[in-house]
This record gives C-alpha cells, structure tokens and sequence, in this order.
C-alpha cells in the first residue's frame, strides 16, 4: 500500500525532464472581442509573446543510459495564431533560444564532468488547438506542437578546463500531443490537463570527446513521456488575455505568454 | 513566568517553515465550488513553485575555523497544496512536494560544488487573521519543513568526485505581515523569522552543518482574486533568503 501511495505521489509531484508550452485548452475562445475584426467573422488572427524557461528537462544520455545532471532552456519568442470559428487555433512561433547543459561521463577509466552553453540561435514551432467539448464555462480540448532549434555551442568546459569547440552544435526537436481541462471563472481562466511528450537532443560534430567510448557525440531522450501541466489565464475576454503555466512529471519548468486579438 | 507564558503564547506556532503567503490568505476567496460560505469548514488545493537563488547561509562557527565557506545554496521546489480553512479566519495546511538543493562552497583552496537529488519536502502550517477592518488585515504564519536526500552528484574544482553526500535539512519559520485589498489585488507586507539547519552528512567523512547568516528577513507580493473560487498568488523573499514564489489555490 505504502509502495502504491508513494507511486501516485512521484506521478504527481516529481519533475523530471523536457517540453514546451503547452497553453490554455481554452485559448481558442478566451477573447471574443479583437481590435478590428468583427466577432461574427469565422477567422480572425492573434499576435503574442511566449517565454519559456525549462529549468531540467530530465533527459538521458541514449548511448551510454547514463543521466543528464542538467538540461536548461531559455526561450523568448512571438507567436501568430489564427483562430477559426473560436474553436480552432493554428499557431507558429519564431523567437530565439538557448541550452545550458552538464553531465558526467567515463572515458579511458576516469570520470569526467562536461558543462556546455550554447549560443542563442533560432527556435519555431508550430501546433494547433481543438475545442472537443464545451458545456457552460468548461471546456476540454487536445492540441499538438512540434518544436525545432539547432544553435551552435558557445563553450565546452571538461572538469572546468575550456575545451575546443570546433562547429559543434545541438539539435534539438520534439513533439507533444496534449488533453486539457479549462473552467472560465470571471476574469480567470485556470487550467490543468496531461501531455506526451517525445523529446530528442543531439549535441554532435564536438572536435574533443564527450561521452563514453570515445565518442564525439551524445544522443538525448526524456525520462518520462507522460507529464501534467497546469496554469492560469487572466482575460476579461476583449482584446488582451495573459497566461501562467508550469509543467512538472515530464520536465520542471514554467512559461509566461501574452496574446492580443485583432 | 514571562518566559512560560511567552512558550505559551507560542506554543501553537513551534514545530510548525519557506515561502509565507499573504496574511489575508484564509479569507482572500469566499466562495468556493461546492462547500456553501455557511459551512464552518472548507478546503482549498493549490500549486506551488519556488525559485531560491540564494538561501543566504553559513558553515556553523567551528566548521568555518577549518577553513570552510559557503558560497551559496540554491534550491527549487515544486509542490501541491491542500488547505482547510476554518471560518475564514484559519488555515491548516500540508504541503508535499519536489525539493532539490545545490550548496557551492570552499574547503581550503578547493571549490566543491553538490547537488542533492529531487526528493520529498514535507511542510504543514497555519495561518491566522489576527485582525481584519474594513480592507486591511494583519495575519501571521508559522511553518515547519522537512527534507531528506542523497547526493546526485559532488564535484571538486569542476571535476566529479565519488562521494555521496546525505543532505538533512529541518526548517520552522513565523511570519507577520499586512494585507491591503485594492480591487481584485491584495499586495501584502511582512516579517518572516526563520532558523534552519542543512545537514551534509558523510562529505570526506566529515558531518558538515550550515545554519542562517541572518535569521529575519522581508516578504512582499500580491495575490489576485475576484474572491470565488480561485486565487493567483506572487510573491519575493528578501534578506534572509533571495526566492521568487508563484501559487494559485481552488476553493471547494
């Protein structure tokens, strides 16, 4: 019994790994009123910012099965929505980003420590969101994202000694599918629901050696798959509607978005 | 005598630690989901992120004569809240969740650095309305943690090392602030009085203890609610500790 209640806790409650923003199930239909586009129209378009902030995205080093001690990502970011029908969201986001990252690995019988940060570079996204279901103030809904950046690194430090860094660089791409909860109460909308999340990294082309076996490159996945997220947005449903989010299970992070209807 | 019945007055608070809140917290949403505002008893679950920068801490005095220094603990926490309100005037409350923390210190002329692995945090406490007219509220909080975890990792001068630290930390803290509603906001003010212990036990064989440079410290944030249902909650911890606190609660 004790091994099952200590099990449901970690579901809950322990961070683990890697993903992206996910948003308001009910964002399709929070802001009824844009700036000049008549509410009766069938589409109508958003503009916004999206900061993201992955303080551990949980991941594991898929060559050797060791642990990536930490994995962050700092992401600042426009979006552009267009809404159909408000109920049906089909965004893109284009901002810049970047990876903070540092784990040990055993090379020629020594352990060695490796930190890396890479420049910020380019990142975009692209996703959409579905109302299924909406009776009164309370909506369920499922979306998707797929996400890409690949910056290149701006340092490689070995047990703290500077390293060439050559044209190394990290790939990195996923995707997720997610099913959420929304309740409109007045002004605030809060929010919770579950994700899938398929996370890959890829720091490849090092000139020295950074993973077990002499090998110059390490492949990266997330621990865990599944993850919850949950939040809150604040909109008086004209034009503006500002949201909180914070993931956990899957990866530890937390994300602030602003859109603005026209 | 005085002292016997200062224990006493205290006795409630004692045993009973982190971020404090806001001192109108208990009766900040008045209507809940499903439990009538007649009920003497209601509940309330919550969300809680905590970003510490620096938990403003020292090697205890005979461990810093043999050349030990602390450069900074950071720690981070995400958990889940479960409140049960009495009256709109008491909180009882149990919080459960994700802990980490990350000490960087000196040993003589080497720099180590430690990260303890992401485990339980147990914390209970209650806060209580002493005084509430018109929009202003004074309240107090008093709070009791609790943390066990080993080493994920020790490093010594940026380089991994095979020791395995355990990490103890206990923690009780009392706060008293005041509370303005201004519309949907309730900025809040206060004083919070901590003492805390982290144990690293078993690094180079050695049992090391650090405890609060500075005991006092501020907090100031604001809570934002139409006063049903729901409440979002930012706050910031000064002095004693560098930390940055969202929260939001659901009343049922």
């Amino acid at each position: 019994m004790n091994k099952i209640i200590i099990f449901i806790l970690s579901a809950v409650f322990y961070v683990s790994g890697f993903a992206t923003t996910v948003g308001n199930p009910l964002n399709p239909e929070i802001i009824e009123e844009g700036f000049f586009i008549s509410p009766t129209s069938w589409i109508n378009f958003r503009v916004g910012y999206e900061g993201d902030f992955i303080s551990d995205a949980r991941l594991y080093n898929a060559l050797q099965k060791g642990k990536i001690d930490n994995f962050k990502k700092d992401i600042n970011s426009g979006t552009l929505t267009l809404n159909f029908q408000n109920r049906m969201d089909v965004f893109g986001v284009v901002g810049e980003g970047r990876i903070r990252s540092d784990w040990r690995f055993e090379n020629l019988n020594a352990v060695s420590r490796l930190q890396l940060e890479s420049n910020y570079r380019l990142y975009w996204a692209a996703g959409a969101k579905v109302i299924l279901f909406q009776w009164c103030n309370t909506a369920l809904s499922t979306g998707g994202r797929y996400t890409f950046m690949k910056p290149s690194i701006s340092y490689i430090t070995i047990d703290g000694i500077p390293q060439d860094k050559g044209n190394s660089r990290i790939k990195s791409k996923d995707w997720q599918i997610d099913l959420g909860l929304a309740h409109r109460i007045d002004l605030f909308i809060p929010f919770i629901g579950v994700k899938y999340l398929n996370a890959k990294e890829r720091v490849y082309d090092s000139p020295v050696v950074i993973s077990a076996d002499n090998q110059n490159y390490v492949n990266m996945k997330n621990k865990d798959r599944f993850g919850i997220y949950a939040g809150c947005s604040l909109s008086n449903s004209k034009y503006f509607m500002l949201t909180v989010e914070a993931r956990f299970i899957d990866e530890e992070a937390i994300s602030v978005s602003g859109d603005l209807k026209f | 005598m005085k002292k016997f019945l200062l224990s006493l007055f205290f006795l409630p608070f004692i045993g009973f630690s982190a971020p404090v809140g806001n001192p109108s917290c208990p009766s900040t949403i008045e209507e809940g989901f499903f439990i009538p505002d007649s009920k003497a008893v209601n509940f309330r679950l919550g969300y809680q992120i905590c970003d510490t920068q620096d938990l403003v801490m020292k090697f205890e005095d005979s461990l810093s004569e043999k050349d030990y220094s602390l450069k900074k603990v950071k720690a981070f926490l995400n958990s889940g809240l479960l409140t049960f309100n009495v009256k709109e005037r008491l909180d009882m409350y149990f919080e459960v969740g994700s802990y980490r923390i990350q000490p960087e210190f000196r040993y003589i002329h080497d720099f180590y650095t430690a990260k303890s692995e992401n485990d339980f945090l147990y914390r209970a406490g209650t806060k209580l309305v002493l005084f509430e007219i018109l929009d202003f509220t004074l309240g107090a909080d008093v709070k009791y943690s609790y943390f066990k975890a080993n080493s994920s990792y020790v490093t010594k001068n940026d380089k991994p090392i095979n020791d395995n630290i355990k990490f103890l930390m206990k923690e009780w803290q009392i706060g008293v602030g005041v509370s303005q509603k201004i519309t949907i906001l309730r900025p809040y003010i206060g004083i919070a009085y901590r003492d805390a212990r982290i144990h690293m036990n078993q690094f180079l064989l050695e049992n090391l203890k650090l405890v609060y440079k500075k005991k006092a410290g501020l907090f100031l944030g604001s809570s934002i609610s139409l006063g049903s249902f729901v409440m979002l909650n930012v706050e910031l911890r000064l002095v004693n500790e560098r930390s940055t606190i969202f929260s939001g609660e659901v009343r049922f």
